[in-house]
């Protein structure tokens, strides 16, 4: 029987109102009793409503709450526990249960709890169930090993004393921890010696309350496969690492005590007793019993030549091969095999005839048929290639060892006629393989050699940081500037405009050392004549016209009549005009050649 | 007299160079014969009498990295370095010591940066800088003196230019370089101040570079390049890049 009732659905979701109502135990003697608990989980609850049963004692003993956060939810229970029992024994019927959640009516499935005659002796442990062996024996309860609990594996049953490498075996195991207890698992289960391993152990133990040699026990129970990996004589034993806690049952009980108000009963006495016993905890390895094997290697003898390792017993299902082709193009073929053994061993059936086919690796997808993945169902595609053209008929073979049987076995499917269009492949010759090159090994760095001749010495401080740079640049520069300078020089002294400035200059002077010259022959027609010309120079350098191509009129246009320019020319005129050859140059002719000299100089550089 | 002295001169050179290259071969038979030590005190030794030079100083940390000693080591390859700074084996040595010595010395700019900036040692910036000033000067001068061909005056001194503002902004962004030292010590101590019993505030890896600051008795100030770390550390724990007679 179930101890752990789920009493309304949803209890999967975190976030849904329920409420469950579990004993920790189905039965105690008269005097004795056990806990009620009453979980509700999601919503804001009331009190539940407890019923009166005759005969029968609930009493209440507190509550308390759980906050769990699991995947980023997070959910909240409140648990109220009763203690409950009867001085009387038989079997009590304890009511639905009605509790209130977020004003929502909710109730608990009724539970029955035996209160047996105070000189009952526990039952004896079930019978295994038919096909297995009987679990290995555990240990006395009392013993220091056993305290904290035990494992058990019931491997199928088996006429044979020995298995075969590859072959499985359903297992059931079954960690027992003693009914008061509080265990926490450390580690997966594992095979004891290297020689097994363990195969699609179920995710979720089942939990059950079982009674072996009079003591209570809540057990966990896995399913798997057990499979042997070499041969040889092994223990086929597991274990789970766990964290245990007991109630210490060796330590002093506390005085009893009288008790009063709905307590006053002495059926609470054992009740409240068992309560204050402390708990100890343990970090233990709960182990099963060592029961070797022995494990012996697949036979060669009559071993077929398509066997991939298979081992268990196997047929085909179902076998789907397209009846059309063409050499060289692909198809997919798919089968199904189904039957118990070791599915991982399992390869994709031989398509034959094998030299008529060129086949490529495909996928697989297995199907469990029970809880160890013992039976089941794999499907196989792949696909293939006709390397020869006409009429033919193919057929699946699988070849697999039947540990049962003891021999080698091959299955076929039934052949399909096939029509192949196109011409025979014409195979390419396979390349000879290569030996392996072997990488080299690597090896670890190691200095470059030495330097067996001596270098230039050279500073090593920097050109830069040293005073010399500054003298080089410095001198770099000075260079520059000497450059610059000569340049500038250079330019000057070539300038066109300035030369033409300076030919102006001496022409005017020697046309003006000229003048200077008649005057002092008293030739004032040469006079006149020399100084018209020096005075032309200069304005003929101040309009940029050449000097013979002004004349009076120009003059006369360009300047006011009372400029000394103008006048100085319309003095020679006249005088040129009068026909005198001869004569002293007049102070006042000097005065005004030196006005109009001084007129033209200042704006003429 | 004087007509001797030119004859004794010669005689004093090679002499002394034959010497030097007599304690050199004496070094590197020593390191082939794995006396490691005795190799490393006679490449000192011709060092000392010959001044710095790439091959010994190369040789040097070869000797000192066989000696795992990995301060000396670095220390010996990066003045190496100064003088050769494209020396593949140089540069090989140099990082096997590093690692060795599990340093691993980062800029914090990328390799190919890096590689640019720190292929031509400061010392032959200078020089090209020097150089291509020089170039410009003289060019400038004799351009006063001829007028020389425009195009070709032109060319020449823009090269220059490039030149010289190139080596000037790599010489300035190595600036840095010249205040640089190496931990020589197996386990040198960053101290809060210049106390032997100051607290220690790091333990620098021998090899590891630092810049120097200010010298305070027997220590020096130092930052460490990379990290946000200073203080001060015994000179005899760090050995300036440079060596101090040599500036």
């Amino acid at each position: 029987m179930r101890l752990l009732i789920t009493l309304v659905g949803m209890a999967n979701f975190a976030h849904a109102a329920a409420v469950e109502a579990t004993l920790d135990r189905e039965s105690a003697p008269a005097g004795s009793g056990g806990i009620l608990s009453i979980r509700i989980t999601g919503g804001s609850a009331g009190e539940p409503v407890i019923p009166e049963v005759p005969n029968f004692i609930i009493q209440p003993r507190g509550q308390s709450r759980q906050i769990q956060m699991m995947n980023g939810q997070t959910s909240v229970s409140l648990t109220y526990n009763y203690v409950v029992g009867s001085n009387s024994p038989g079997v009590y019927q304890i009511p639905s249960i009605e509790v209130l959640i977020d004003g929502k009516k909710n109730h608990t499935e009724p539970l029955t709890f035996t209160v047996l005659d105070s000189g009952f002796t526990p039952p004896a442990a079930p019978s295994p169930p038919a096909g297995t062996t009987p679990p290995s024996a555990p240990p006395p309860p009392e013993s220091e090993e056993t305290r904290f609990g035990f494992l058990t594996v019931e491997l199928a049953a088996s006429e044979r004393k020995h298995v075969y490498v590859g072959e499985i075996a359903p297992v059931r195991i079954r960690a027992w921890l003693p009914a008061d207890s509080q265990a926490q698992l450390r580690s997966g289960i594992q095979p004891e010696s290297k020689a097994f391993t363990l195969h699609h152990v179920s995710e979720q133990p089942e939990q059950t309350q079982e009674i072996k040699d009079g003591k209570r026990y809540t057990v966990l129970t896995w399913f798997g496969g057990m499979s042997a990996t070499k041969a040889g004589n092994f223990p086929a034993s597991l274990s789970v690492d766990a964290t245990v806690a007991v109630r210490d049952t060796t330590a002093p009980k506390p005085p009893k005590r009288q008790r009063s108000g709905p307590f006053a009963d002495p059926f609470f006495d054992n009740v409240f007793e068992d309560m204050s016993v402390p708990m100890v905890q343990k970090d233990v390895t709960m182990k099963s019993v060592d029961q070797e094997i022995e494990v012996r290697p697949l036979p060669t003898e009559g071993r077929p030549a398509g066997f991939t390792g298979a081992v268990g017993q196997f047929k085909f299902d179902r076998v789907e091969i397209p009846t059309t082709w063409r050499t060289g193009e692909p198809q997919q073929i798919s089968a199904r095999l189904s039957g118990s053994g070791n599915f991982a061993l399992m390869k994709a059936p031989e398509l034959t005839p094998v030299e008529s086919w060129k086949t490529y690796p495909g996928k697989d997808e297995f199907t469990p048929g029970d809880q160890a993945s013992f039976s089941g169902s794999k499907n196989f595609q792949f696909s293939a290639v006709p390397r020869k053209g006409g009429a033919q008929e193919a057929a699946l073979k699988f070849s697999y060892f039947d540990p049962a049987a003891e021999s080698y076995k091959t299955l076929t499917s039934d052949s399909k006629a096939l029509q192949v269009s196109g011409q025979d492949l014409v195979e390419a010759v396979a390349p000879v393989e290569e030996p392996p090159v072997k990488a080299p090994e690597k090896k670890p760095p190691s200095l470059v050699a030495q330097r067996e001749t001596l270098s230039a010495t050279a500073s090593l401080v920097p050109l830069v940081a040293q005073p010399s740079f500054a003298i080089w640049l410095g001198a770099a520069g000075l260079l520059g500037l000497l450059g610059r300078l000569l340049s500038f020089f250079r330019a000057r002294r070539e300038n066109p405009q300035r030369l033409a400035l300076a030919a102006l200059e001496t022409a005017t002077r020697e046309a003006l050392a000229t003048a200077e010259r008649c005057a002092a022959a008293r030739d004032a027609a040469g006079y006149f004549a020399a100084a018209r010309l020096a005075l032309q120079h200069r304005l003929g350098s101040r309009w940029g016209q050449s000097a013979q191509a002004i004349t009076l009129a120009e003059i006369s246009s360009r300047l006011p009549a009372d400029s000394p320019v103008t006048r100085f020319f319309l003095e020679a005129d006249r005088y040129e005009y009068s026909r005198a050859s001869h004569g002293e140059i007049l102070p006042e002719w000097r005065a005004l050649l030196e006005a109009a000299l001084a007129s033209l100089t200042s704006p003429v550089r | 007299m004087p007509r001797y002295f030119f004859t004794r001169f010669c005689c004093l050179i090679l002499g002394v160079g034959s010497v030097v290259a007599a304690s050199f071969e004496k070094a590197n038979e020593q390191f082939r014969a794995a006396d490691f030590t005795g190799a490393a005190s006679t490449y000192e030794k011709v060092l000392t009498e010959t001044g710095p030079n790439a091959a010994t100083y190369y040789n040097l940390g070869n000797a000192y990295q066989s000696l795992k000693q990995y301060g000396p080591a670095i220390l010996a390859y990066e003045r190496a370095r100064l003088l050769k700074p494209r020396d593949p084996d140089l540069r090989a040595n140099l990082a096997l010591a590093r690692k060795d010595s599990g340093i691993y010395e980062d800029s914090g700019r990328p390799a190919w940066v890096e590689n640019v900036l720190t292929y031509l040692s400061r010392r032959e910036c200078s020089w090209l800088l020097v150089g291509a000033a020089c170039t410009l000067g003289l060019l400038i001068f004799l351009n006063g003196l001829v007028r020389l061909p425009k195009t070709w005056l032109l060319s020449v001194s823009l090269l220059s230019s490039l030149f010289i503002l190139g080596t000037a902004s790599l010489l300035w962004v190595r600036r840095g370089e010249s205040q640089l030292g190496v931990i020589v010590a197996p386990e040198a101590h960053i101290r809060l101040s210049p106390f032997e019993k100051a607290e220690s505030v790091a333990s620098p890896s021998p090899g590891r570079m630092v810049r120097l600051g200010e010298r305070n008795r027997d220590f020096y100030y130092v930052e460490v390049p990379g990290a946000n770390l200073n203080g001060w550390v015994a000179s005899r724990d760090v050995a300036p890049l440079i060596p101090t007679e040599a500036r």
